[in-house]
């Protein structure tokens, strides 16, 4: 299962990687891994803004629908439009291709309430 | 209660299947993944192991009578190795399962839902407990020793000859007694719509078979296949799921297997069914095409015109043709295929349709070319 050193991570299996202009966020490897095939996304509108923790997408895999919980509160300031012919994607290459949402984050500091690699390594074991 | 396992446990765990509990057990959902399963069936071959379905033998000297006074379907119009799809209903008509019974000379064999075992062998042992047939007839729950392995696809005949299973002359649910001692059934039966068999067999054989098919499955083009693609493959083919589409609270024609049901014949259940037939249909299960964005799942509403008008019973993506495709109960006024209606997906009315099932062609009557 891979894990970026460079990523923090939040409980419900997202992960945010901070750039210049905002966090993107995605679901990590565990995740992809848990739904199984992926065959459709649905994500946010641009502008849209939501509170760490609150639903903001959903994908579904052939059996399941599962809600994908903002990891920090924050603006939408893009979305992957890949996902809508491909969301495949997300299975393929979860932490790069099949990225979700690109957020403007309302308080930087929430960043830092989120897991590092090895914590959310550590609460991957502690589930198994 | 722990979930039960089937005797190839540890056949799937080496091959990396993801678990899931279903009727009771704990059964493979997935080895490869749903979709690769799924196309594999359609393509190729898939090998199931549905041990956890229930197999039950009815014997005894009015074992066939007793069989035709509790089932919807004639059994007497059964020849001996043919097998038939039938209904279990209640006085009210309600249907407690569905089944297809295995006709043998005197006897026959039932295989039923896994959810469903403990509830049908309760039904069949109170009613064969009362006259006339008390004392001349016995329910024997079979499936505890037994295990059941289902090969399904076009390669499937291919696939039987490679294990030296010969059963390439055998038609659209008929069915033979193999093995040394003639406890393996093998039918051309299945829950897929493809060309396929069901082998029925002691528990202690099931890791033998297993491995069996598994050794040729580089030659043959096999695959093993869980529940998850289970479910797609019978859904594109418009099969009912008990407990999903059908239930104690469904009538067989709104459901569309009415045909399951001879009124000509006396049997529990039939003059409330006569008089459900007779009252016409207030509703009907009917598939259709998401064509807007989202896939409709089990217990999402359906509007037509803005009115709630239906309810989802069954729904995914069609791994086959790729859109999103479902079954539903539409009130019989807008249940014509061709009708425009909306599925409310998360609060958001998306467009669909009505469309004929099965969604695509169903190739089990095929006729099985050697090579």
């Amino acid at each position: 299962m891979k894990i970026p050193a460079d990523l923090r991570y939040a409980e419900s299996h997202e992960w945010v990687r901070v750039e210049d202009d905002g966090v993107v966020v995605g679901v990590t490897d565990f995740a992809q891994d848990e739904m199984g095939d992926i065959v459709f996304a649905e994500l946010p509108t641009i502008g849209a803004e939501y509170e760490k923790g609150e639903g903001m997408a959903v994908i579904e895999s052939v059996k399941a629908v599962s809600d994908i919980y903002a990891p920090i509160g924050g603006k939408v300031v893009a979305i992957n439009e890949s996902l809508n012919d491909s969301p495949e994607l997300v299975n393929d290459d979860c932490y790069g291709e099949g990225w979700l949402v690109k957020l403007a984050p309302s308080n930087s500091e929430e960043l830092n309430t989120l897991l590092s690699a090895a914590e959310y390594g550590t609460q991957l074991e502690s589930e198994a | 209660m722990a979930a039960r396992v089937t005797p190839l446990q540890a056949k799937h765990e080496v091959l990396g299947a993801r678990f899931t509990e279903f009727g009771g057990w704990e059964m493979p959902v997935q080895y490869s993944g749903v979709v690769d399963e799924h196309l594999t069936v359609r393509q190729a071959c898939g090998l199931f192991d549905l041990s956890h379905m229930g197999e039950i033998n009815i014997v005894g000297p009015m074992a066939l009578d007793f069989v035709q006074y509790v089932m919807s379907n004639d059994v007497h119009k059964l020849a001996p190795g043919r097998a038939q799809y039938t209904l279990l209903c209640n006085e009210s008509g309600g249907i407690i399962d569905d089944l297809l019974v295995y006709r043998h000379a005197d006897c026959v064999t039932l295989a039923v839902n896994a959810s469903n075992t403990g509830k049908d062998l309760e039904w069949l042992r109170s009613l064969a407990d009362k006259p006339p047939y008390r004392g001349s007839v016995d329910i024997v729950n079979v499936g505890e020793e037994r295990a059941i392995l289902a090969v399904q696809g076009p390669k499937a005949p291919k696939a039987m000859q490679a294990v030296g299973l010969d059963v390439t002359d055998l038609s659209y649910m008929s069915f033979r007694l193999m093995g040394d001692d003639g406890q393996m059934m093998v039918s051309r039966t299945g829950y897929t719509g493809e060309i396929g068999y069901e082998i029925y067999l002691p528990k202690e054989k099931a890791n033998h078979w297993w491995d069996r098919f598994m050794g040729v499955a580089g030659t043959v083009g096999i695959k093993p296949v869980g529940l998850g693609a289970r479910d797609t493959l019978r859904l594109e083919m418009g099969y009912t799921l008990y407990g999903n589409d059908i239930d104690e609270s469904t009538n067989p024609w709104e459901a569309g297997i009415g045909w399951a049901v001879k009124l000509g014949k006396d049997f529990i259940g039939r003059a409330s069914l006569a008089e459900s037939k007779a009252k016409g249909l207030e509703r009907r299960l009917v598939g259709f095409q998401v064509e807007g964005r989202g896939i409709a799942r089990s217990g999402y509403s359906i509007t037509v015109n803005g009115q709630v008008r239906g309810r989802v019973t069954s729904g995914s993506i069609s791994p086959s043709l790729n859109v999103p495709i479902g079954l539903a109960y539409m009130d019989e006024a807008v249940s014509q295929e061709g009708t425009a209606i909306e599925v409310i997906i998360r609060g958001r009315p998306v467009t669909a349709r009505i469309v004929q099932v099965p969604f695509m062609p169903s190739r089990v009557k095929d006729v099985v070319v050697t090579e």
